[in-house]
């Protein structure tokens, strides 16, 4: 089946995919040995599950391959069967399939985030999709799936891995989002990646379905699910779970009943899912019981699936945008883009940056953002003397402290693709020139990677006229979309020239109302029109006035010049524009700004001041404990996110630690933490976060890793004992344990608080396990553990 | 002496289109409200087991009928289905129930639904019949065309129904989730 097919297909009516897997060879009574081991143990219990899917009317069937990458099955301990596990996932599936169902190669996390949000490369998490989609394609599947990610470059790393080994087959990427508590709020993955940000990227990723899974059941998901719609132009998918897990004597169980999931399911086909199946806690009767019920209403509003199918559906606000992994900036009504990141003529920037020493472009990203920019331009110059390391180093950090989009002026080609396969989300590339071997290079790149384009009015030469340069940019734009590559992603710069080299500045203004009349969107580089001159910033303010007057859509443009930035505001004012400020977090705490932009420096400074007047155990305690409890509350807001917190976190350890030798007393933590994640489950990331955010908050952590049996953590709180156990369970079959650990623990007579987490908890399990609280995020364990151990904020 | 049966829930689980449309949703095309469509949901959760569907029915050659007057329509027809069908009298006291409680907007979503659960049954019952006999007439019901309501007691005593019985003077279905049909065949 090819790509056009497989669209055309779902211009019928929607393709239902299966259920869940994993519980439902939990509920076989295969709670001990990971799923997809059963493909070589016991074939015929997978092989009979596929076969009730089909029987149920699913027409697309998963391979059992969901953790089968060799980073996931290295942490189960059977990464030897990686091989064997894929192939026979496949043919299990094609033989219960038959030329009823197509055969999709099912693949998800490897359960590491890549660095910065976790500590792998890309690289590594790349080669590990890349293996596995190689197999699961060499064995004659239909099509692949990634699904169940929750981090936006790491979908996108399975997205161009697979892409790397078939371009021919059709490609359904999921993510999975938690909602959000407010109908303003836009639902976000752990990582913080808004659903807008996701489906916005994945419009230009070479994938034919977009879609969301798990996490929440079909009454929930429904309010992500018509956000992502609002966003994407693909047809989607979604695979809800079946509500929200339940124990019923001593198991965990999904217990919304096949009618409930079908009735609440099936709105979502009515607006417009093209594929639709069910996660976690899902079964064949409800695959059956959506069936019966879509298919009762073949006409019912589904046409926006149709339309998406066919390509022809469009979305209303056809506004440009960029995005970082936690914001979606659109270009309207005017983008600032920071120009400071550019070390030419600064010797000394230059030698940092050769150095890995980026401490000053993370200063200057910082000071940019709260300039009011709403993108980094990245421009290092001196590319002779770098790496592509240096690239990709910068991506890395940059993501970890900044929330906005980058743009990347990098002129070696393998240096801009390092960033970019850095680059989680949909940056600016800057730029290209009107010559048949740069459109094809940055064409490649915009379909490889997503993003937009600045494309310079200049083919070999600059035209010296206004209609010559619009001329060229029109050329340009007809043959970027020969290549596929839309209109609406490119930036035109009708070239600012320098004043001083007596070129004239009205050829610039011309070019930019013609373009903007032909509805194309324009950026400059505005500094270079005064390069040389006197008066440089008057300069340059009255002819960024004059170019916003005549239709300019963005500048690069020093944003720390408050003149020229009035200016931009002002002649947007005049016509009838406002520009839409970033959210700023509004503290008064020096500490907390320093601490959420990883300002160590700043902090050791700040601190030598509050040595004058206090104690280190006093700062410790209450200034710096302080700081941190505004930062998870600005978390719990949404005023920040994840990356915010992890960061705000690592960067107070030193300080704390500094702060301790200092202390005349033995080391003074608020309290003592074990944590530990439970026999048979091997998920450790979102203990990790809490620990760190623990350490944050003043508390002593041990961490004592995962997979742990319940003797182990008994041997742990007897050793260290701590004030608090934290207990971690993602998975519904793994979840039993912490209670088996609540018991062993009562049994024994020892007293510590207990508390629990992970996706497969929620609070009123964590209560009938024993537990004396419980958190779905790590500020809320930081705030549970200061409740629990009565310390006064 | 009727055949009687019991249908599967898919044979009466309404479509949500008609189910909305039925309820007033004109237009349907434009999305509901979340609040809105989450009521509409929990009803038509709430409806589903409250039905107990069945199906009395009865085929008897032409000459067989007796009183009950044969439609115009059926003329040439070699024999005639008879069936009465009811979704059962729970979902109506529930109706009722929402009703007196001043809970108008739940009795409405629920009537409608329950309109249309009936509908849904009768056409599938109508296309198992077809399966089996081949070409027949439109389905009728007494009330329709030349057919008078008063007919619906002939057919009840007919199929010596005991779940559906007839008002002795409105000639009203009770329950009223109910309905009197016939098919000819040819």
């Amino acid at each position: 089946m090819t790509r056009i097919e497989f669209l055309k297909r779902l211009e019928d009516g929607p393709l239902y995919l299966d259920g869940s897997y994993g519980t439902q060879f939990f509920k076989a009574g295969y709670t001990d040995i990971p799923g997809e081991m059963l493909n070589l143990k016991a074939p015929e219990v997978v092989f009979e599950l596929q076969k009730k899917y089909i029987q149920a009317g699913s027409n697309i069937l998963l391979t059992n391959t969901f953790s089968a990458n060799r980073i996931k099955l290295a942490s189960l301990k059977i990464e030897e069967y990686i091989d064997e596990i894929n192939k026979q996932g496949v043919l299990l599936a094609k033989k219960a399939a038959g030329n009823k169902a197509f055969v999709f190669g099912d693949i998800s996390s490897t359960g590491e985030f890549p660095q910065p949000v976790g500590d792998l490369s890309s690289r590594k998490i790349y080669d590990a999709f890349y293996e596995q989609a190689k197999i699961l394609d060499q064995f004659g599947v239909d099509g692949f799936i990634v699904e169940t990610i929750s981090d936006l470059k790491e979908l996108k790393l399975a997205i161009l891995a697979i892409r790397e080994i078939n371009n021919e087959k059709p490609l359904i990427a999921q993510m999975t989002f938690e909602k959000s508590d407010h109908h303003l709020q836009s639902p976000r993955s752990v990582t913080g990646t808004p659903v807008e940000v996701f489906g916005n990227l994945m419009n230009d990723l070479d994938v034919d379905v977009v879609g969301i899974n798990c996490t929440l059941g079909p009454k929930e998901i429904y309010s992500v699910f018509e956000k992502l719609s609002q966003y994407t132009e693909k047809p989607l998918s979604v695979e809800p779970n079946a509500g929200d897990p339940d124990l019923v004597n001593g198991r965990l169980m999904y217990r919304m009943t096949p009618d409930e999931f079908s009735v609440y399911a099936a709105d979502m086909v009515f607006q417009g899912a093209s594929v639709i199946g069910g996660c976690c806690g899902t079964g064949p009767e409800h695959i059956e019981a959506l069936k019966i019920l879509v298919d009762k209403n073949p006409d019912f509003v589904y046409h926006e699936g149709k339309n998406r199918a066919r390509g022809t559906y469009q979305l209303k606000d056809c506004i440009s945008f960029l995005s970082s992994r936690t914001q979606l900036i659109p270009v309207e009504p005017f983008a600032p883009i920071g120009e400071r990141i550019n070390p030419a003529s600064k010797k000394r920037f230059q030698d940092e940056i050769e150095n890995y020493d980026f401490k000053r472009i993370l200063d200057l990203a910082k000071e940019q953002e709260l300039e009011g920019a709403k993108l980094l331009d990245i421009n290092f110059g001196i590319e002779k003397i770098l790496s592509p390391k240096h690239f990709k180093q910068v991506v890395i950090e940059l993501d970890k402290i900044s929330s906005l989009p980058l743009s990347f002026d990098i002129q070696t080609n393998k240096y801009l693709e390092e960033a970019l396969f850095e680059y989680p989300a949909r940056p600016l590339i800057n730029s290209a020139r009107v010559t048949e071997k740069s459109l094809n290079r940055k064409a490649s790149l915009l379909k490889r990677h997503g993003g937009m384009l600045i494309l310079l009015a200049m083919g070999k030469g600059i035209p010296e006229t206004a209609e010559g340069r619009f001329h060229q940019i029109m050329e340009g734009i007809k043959e970027l979309e020969h290549l596929s590559i839309s209109r609406l992603r490119i930036l035109a710069d009708p070239l600012v020239l320098s004043l001083g080299a007596d070129n004239d500045p009205a050829v610039t203004l011309k070019t930019v109302e013609m373009l903007h009349k032909e509805g194309i969107k324009t950026t400059m580089g505005l500094s270079n029109l005064s390069f040389g001159m006197p008066e440089r910033k008057a300069i340059n303010a009255a002819f960024l006035a004059q170019s916003i007057n005549r239709g300019l859509d963005s500048a690069i443009m020093n944003t720390g010049d408050r003149q020229l930035f009035s200016i931009m505001k002002g002649s947007l004012k005049l016509r009838g524009q406002d520009l839409i400020e970033p959210q700023q977090v509004d503290t008064k705490n020096p500490f907390v700004r320093s601490l959420l932009n990883g300002e160590i420096e700043n902090l050791h400074h700040l601190i030598d001041e509050e040595l004058k007047s206090k104690s280190p155990l006093e700062i410790s305690q209450q200034v710096l404990a302080k700081a941190m409890n505004e930062i998870g509350e600005l978390y719990a807001e949404k005023i920040i996110y994840l990356p915010h917190l992890i960061l705000a976190a690592d960067t107070s350890k030193p300080i704390f630690e500094r702060l301790n030798e200092l202390s005349d007393t033995a080391i003074q933590f608020v309290g003592r933490v074990v944590l530990a994640t439970v026999e048979g489950d091997v998920h450790d990331i979102g203990k990790k976060i809490v620990g760190t955010v623990l350490s944050g908050g003043g508390f002593e952590v041990i961490d004592i890793g995962k997979d742990k049996i319940s003797k182990e953590i008994l041997d742990a709180v007897k050793t260290y004992q701590p004030d608090i156990v934290g207990l971690s369970a993602m998975m519904t079959t793994t979840v039993g344990k912490v209670k088996e650990v609540s018991d062993l623990l009562k049994q024994e007579g020892i007293d510590v608080k207990i508390i629990s987490g992970g996706a497969s908890m929620n609070k009123r399990l964590a209560k009938e396990f024993g537990c004396q609280g419980y958190s779905d995020d790590a500020s809320g364990a930081l705030k549970l553990c200061r409740e629990l151990l009565k310390i006064e904020s | 002496m009727a055949n009687i049966f019991y249908p599967d829930k898919a044979d009466y689980l309404p479509s949500k289109k008609q189910y909305l449309l039925r309820a007033g949703f004109k237009g349907i095309q434009t999305k509901l409200e979340r609040s809105m469509l989450n009521l509409t949901n929990e009803i038509y959760l709430e409806a589903i087991p409250l039905v107990e569907a069945q199906i009395d029915h009865l085929t008897i050659p032409v000459e067989n009928v007796g009183k009950i007057t044969i439609p115009e329509k059926f003329q040439g027809v070699s024999q005639i289905t008879y069936f009465i069908s009811t979704i059962g009298r729970r979902i109506e006291e529930r109706i009722e129930r929402y009703s007196d409680s001043g809970e108008t907007t739940k009795a409405t979503l629920l009537d409608a639904w329950a309109s249309e659960s009936l509908e849904e049954l009768n056409e599938n019952f109508d296309k198992q019949l077809r399966k089996k006999h081949h070409k027949g007439t439109m389905r009728f019901s007494p009330g329709y065309s030349d057919l008078n309501l008063s007919e619906n007691k002939k057919i009840i005593d007919l199929l010596q129904c005991r779940i559906v019985s007839v008002h002795p003077i409105s000639a009203m279905l009770s329950p009223q989730k109910s309905t009197v049909c016939m098919i000819g065949w040819y």
